[in-house]
């Protein structure tokens, strides 16, 4: 597991949720997330609705991926996301 | 475009750890992704519903589910046992799923002392309305219990068994009996010490007064889990498994 340092916190990237091809970053907490936006937006109509805004114009970058942060918990993201994704 | 709904795929038979189940359901409802909300509340169907077959009397699945609290469990784990049945009762109330609550309130009626409970993080970070709605509870079961088992009659007079000691000892054995039975919160549960107070204790009386005594408490046990939802202000069983029996079929969103 790498970590980065961006702004003030450390950074680490989650385990079986950081797909190299994926293209959109999540943050929750000091654990960040790189899953793909089609498969988020196609589950969540909220993360639709957030992800339609025009990437250049509101949504920070991180690695060339739009970075979103979330307010919940790193085990509560976990969770989610593996369900998500991690579907076997 | 749906090749093939999620429900083709079938749910694991053991459900993930509950902490797991909680997290994801809360994160599914606030972000919308139904299909995982739902089968969150699938998950929580197997571990706190009461199957309804009152004559068991008992919280088998909790055991299996690791949701009840070993004898030298640590502060850790004791109050990762009670989030997560505040949890459950959160979303129980929340998201109108009351087949749900009364095996989760049921822990919480028949641990001996809230102290413990109460001075946890668990508690403090529950709401107001959770904290309220248990205590109020807590406090009706208690009074019901009290009703049900003080009602059992006296099983310890009249005729004897021929191993019994003296009429007396009988008697007095069987005061301490009920006593015990109704003092004793944790006595309806099957994780309490149950077997092993009618293993050690009853054999200090006579096989007649055994043979009832044990058949008065299990006839007062029955009747008061038949009236538990109504207790709680939840109804009644039959009306609870027509809602779970809905909720399953996915007439209930």
């Amino acid at each position: 597991m790498s970590q980065e340092n961006t702004t003030n916190i450390i950074l680490t990237k989650a385990d079986g949720l950081w797909f190299e091809d994926a293209n959109v970053v999540i943050q929750a907490g000091a654990k960040i997330f790189r899953v793909y936006r089609c498969m988020l937006t196609a589950r969540s109509p909220v993360f639709h609705d957030i992800l339609a805004i025009p990437a250049s114009e509101t949504h920070e970058m991180y690695e060339d991926c739009i970075l979103i942060h979330m307010p919940d918990s790193e085990e509560d993201v976990t969770s989610f996301l593996s369900a998500i994704f991690d579907s076997s | 475009m749906h090749y093939v709904s999620y429900s083709f795929f079938e749910a694991s038979k053991k459900p993930p750890k509950i902490e797991i189940i909680v997290s994801i359901f809360r994160m599914s409802n606030k972000y919308q992704v139904s299909y995982l909300e739902r089968r969150a509340f699938l998950h929580l169907n197997r571990l706190f519903y009461f199957q309804g077959d009152l004559h068991r009397r008992n919280f088998t699945a909790l055991h299996q589910a690791g949701l009840l609290p070993s004898h030298d469990a640590s502060n850790d784990e004791m109050c990762r046992i009670y989030k997560a049945h505040l949890d459950v009762i959160e979303l129980a109330h929340s998201h109108a799923r009351p087949w749900i609550l009364p095996r989760a309130m049921a822990f919480f009626c028949t641990i001996p002392s809230m102290d413990p409970v109460i001075k946890s993080d668990a508690w403090i970070q529950s709401t107001t309305s959770v904290r309220e709605y248990i205590l109020y509870i807590r406090d009706r079961f208690g009074r019901a219990r009290v009703g049900f088992l003080s009602a059992i009659p006296n099983a310890f007079h009249g005729e004897h068994g021929s191993d019994h000691w003296s009429g007396q000892e009988c008697g007095q054995e069987g005061s301490n009996l009920l006593t015990y039975v109704v003092t004793t919160p944790s006595f309806l549960m099957e994780y309490a010490p149950k077997a092993q107070f009618w293993k050690h204790f009853m054999q200090r009386v006579c096989s007649h007064c055994r043979h009832r005594a044990k058949s008065h408490v299990t006839s007062a046990e029955i009747k008061f889990w038949k009236e538990l939802p109504g207790i709680m202000g939840i109804g009644d069983w039959d009306g609870l498994k027509k809602e779970q029996q809905k909720f399953m079929e996915g007439d209930v969103n």
